[in-house]
């Protein structure tokens, strides 16, 4: 699925990730958790292709193909998908409109035949279900006036619609209460299948209680300094980052 | 007899507009009145160079060294005139050609409830409410458009019924036909809204010829728009390939207590295109709400004035323009409020923003507030700005390239306003306009 080999990146000059290696599997849940500053969203920012994040060495490859020298809107298409932190807001443009561009782009792609209005209002209302959004949402502009959690779940709304291969999800969870957790958590969930693999960028461990990851990995000062089970992360929540960076 | 812009102040200026008016015989004796006082107020201005403030941004060297004859009313063919108009099958319909009322285009019987005469067919009342528009309206200094009010020897009084909802909108259409070089078309308009009067206007400038190579046609216009006491109008001016044109327009509203005015602007400039829009609130707890969408590109350059007067207490005014500009374009936005030392509880706002999508393109934008009284709520803002950088990523990482997320953040930038549109059919024609000119982003 992803494979990330020995990569390094600078934002204007500061070098953030210093050689981050990882590998993750068809189906698998990845967790990654660390400090504040470790680079955690610079890997989100990297991996999807954003402008000013500049990869000065290292490899990464979905489903086999290198995808560090394309275009963010050819890595989606790809397959790949990044939940945003904080999802931009764009007045004027109205979130149906939004998500029919995406999703048209996406299955042009694959080489399928564009969906109408009609079969695809059906399907955004449905994934609007899905993440307790009111549809009227869609009527709305991207984000605006959205309060934290329903960016966040309209977020998970447009992974679900656009079924991307590699999901990474970055500190979806900050900030949301108990409920709108378990919305985005089910939502997750109900994507999960064997193919299908996520990255989430978490500080929480709470997030992991919802969503069983495979592996969890510690990142600091951009390498992954520790890897493990599930019950790293309860360790992680306990103990704090500093033990292992003593280690 | 022809006008040279070159030395207004010269006796020779002068006498080539009187010898202009005496020649127009049919003229009534108050009308002509207007023309020469007119004709001296404009003897008494030099001519805008870059120097005065309210030229600043538009050089306007090129009338200077021309003489202008009055432009003439041409024919048109029917079917090119029919496809230049919006589908607004039941409307009241009024067409100036070159500025010339043209009685075998319009259409006025529709409603009783609209007068249309000509200043020329004014009855004593009627040439009397004109007289003292023209009057208001000539008070502050402007060239052009008292050279305007000295040639123009008729005009359009559109007085709308009280106590009524006008349901056909009353359709002014503005069509220049510049075949023939150095002529300018002068153009006057009143509208008249009786008390308690609902009613809705669109002014719709467009051009027959699109002869590029014919830069010295000059249209000068004016509209003057006046709310009598709980009148609301729905005002719509919208200019639509008019690039190859020059005009120096100019729009007075006057409202009075409880008056209501939603007013709409659309341009994608011209070689110059320069709107002075005056919102006078003379009466108490009047509001307006003042919109507008400027679209220039190529070299064509785009210019608003706007000026909210809050004259008396307890009146709100919303004012908001949007620009995206385009290769080397130019557009000037000016937008003051003015509140009078009385105006106490006075809520005014304004806001300009302004994309620019090339390094050649240039925006000069100046939001002003000019405050007497003291217990007011007042804001202003202006922002210049490109495509937001991280709104293009966010739509690029859903799998939508970059031409197409430029395109549609250009759009939604502008459809926010779109919705201030209050007739159908236009913001139906706008909207598709928009995306028409915004599709071949680069």
């Amino acid at each position: 699925m992803l494979s990330i080999n020995n990569l390094q990146a600078k934002v204007e000059d500061k070098d953030i990730l210093k050689g981050l290696s990882l590998e993750v599997k068809p189906g698998e849940i990845h967790a990654i958790m660390g400090p504040n500053g470790s680079g955690k969203s610079t890997l989100g920012y990297v991996l999807s292709g954003r402008e000013g994040y500049e990869v000065t060495g290292g490899t990464a490859t979905l489903n086999g193909e290198e995808i560090l020298d394309l275009d963010a809107d050819e890595r989606a298409k790809k397959g790949l998908f990044l939940a945003f932190q904080y999802p931009v807001e764009i007045p004027g443009v109205s979130n149906m409109e939004f998500l029919k561009a995406s999703v048209d782009a996406v299955r042009d792609y694959q080489g399928k035949e564009a969906l109408d209005t009609v079969s695809f209002m059906k399907l955004a209302r449905e994934k609007c279900q899905a993440v307790n959004l009111d549809p009227n949402f869609l009527k709305r502009g991207v984000n605006e006036g959205f309060s934290g959690g329903e960016k966040k779940r309209n977020e998970i709304m447009q992974m679900m619609l656009l079924e991307p291969s590699l999901c990474i999800l970055d500190e979806t969870d900050s900030g949301l209460d108990i409920d709108a957790l378990q919305v985005v958590a089910n939502g997750v969930n109900a994507c999960r299948d064997e193919k299908r693999s996520f990255i989430i960028v978490t500080h929480y461990q709470r997030l992991l209680d919802f969503i069983v990851p495979d592996k969890v990995h510690v990142l600091s000062d951009g390498k992954i300094i520790k890897s493990g089970g599930k019950e790293l992360a309860l360790e992680l929540e306990e103990k704090g980052y500093s033990w292992i960076a003593k280690a | 007899m022809s006008i040279s812009l070159q030395h207004p102040t010269t006796d020779s200026c002068v006498n080539e507009i009187d010898k202009l008016i005496s020649a127009q015989t049919e003229t009534p004796k108050w009308l002509r009145d207007i023309q020469r006082d007119n004709t001296n107020r404009f003897a008494e201005q030099s001519f805008p160079t870059r120097k005065t403030e309210h030229w600043k941004y538009n050089d306007l060297s090129s009338l200077r060294t021309k003489s202008f004859l009055p432009a003439s009313q041409q024919s048109i063919d029917s079917q090119d005139f029919d496809s230049l108009l919006l589908p607004l099958n039941d409307a009241i319909r009024c067409v100036f050609i070159n500025g010339i009322y043209s009685e075998a285009l319009s259409s006025t019987e529709l409603s009783s409830a609209v007068k249309v005469t000509r200043f020329v067919n004014a009855n004593e009342r009627q040439a009397d409410s004109i007289n003292q528009s023209l009057k208001h309206a000539q008070q502050d200094r402007n060239l052009f458009i008292n050279l305007n009010s000295a040639i123009s020897n008729d005009g359009l009084l559109i007085e709308i019924e009280k106590n009524i909802k006008v349901e056909q909108p009353i359709y002014l259409v503005h069509l220049s036909n510049s075949t023939v070089s150095d002529q300018i078309a002068t153009n006057q308009v009143i509208i008249q809204a009786g008390s308690s009067s609902q009613s809705q206007v669109i002014e719709h400038f467009v051009s027959l010829k699109n002869d590029k190579e014919n830069k010295s046609f000059l249209t000068s216009q004016q509209t003057l728009i006046e709310l009598t006491s709980n009148s609301h109008l729905a005002h719509h001016r919208v200019s639509v390939g008019t690039q190859n044109n020059q005009s120096i327009a100019r729009v007075l509203c006057r409202l009075a207590e409880n008056a209501n005015l939603s007013s709409f602007y659309y341009s994608e400039g011209g070689v110059l295109d320069k709107t002075d829009i005056d919102i006078m609130h003379q009466g108490v707890n009047s509001e307006s709400n003042l919109t507008g969408i400027y679209l220039p590109s190529e070299d064509n350059c785009v210019d608003f004035h706007t000026c909210i007067e809050h004259q008396v207490p307890h009146c709100n005014s919303r004012e908001t323009f949007r620009g995206i500009i385009a290769d080397s374009a130019k557009a000037t936005f000016n937008g003051k409020i003015h509140i009078f030392r009385d105006a106490q509880k006075s809520d005014a706002q304004l806001n300009n923003k302004n994309l620019l999508l090339t390094n050649s393109a240039e925006i000069n934008t100046k939001p002003e507030l000019e405050i007497y009284a003291d217990d007011v709520v007042c804001a202003h803002g202006a922002t210049i700005a490109k495509i937001d950088e991280k709104a293009i990523y966010y739509l690029k990482t859903r799998g939508i390239n970059e031409m197409q997320a430029k395109k549609m953040l250009s759009i939604g930038f502008i459809n926010e306003l779109l919705l201030e549109v209050k007739n159908e059919t236009l913001k139906e024609f706008l909207t598709a306009l928009v995306q028409k000119s915004l599709s071949n982003l680069r």
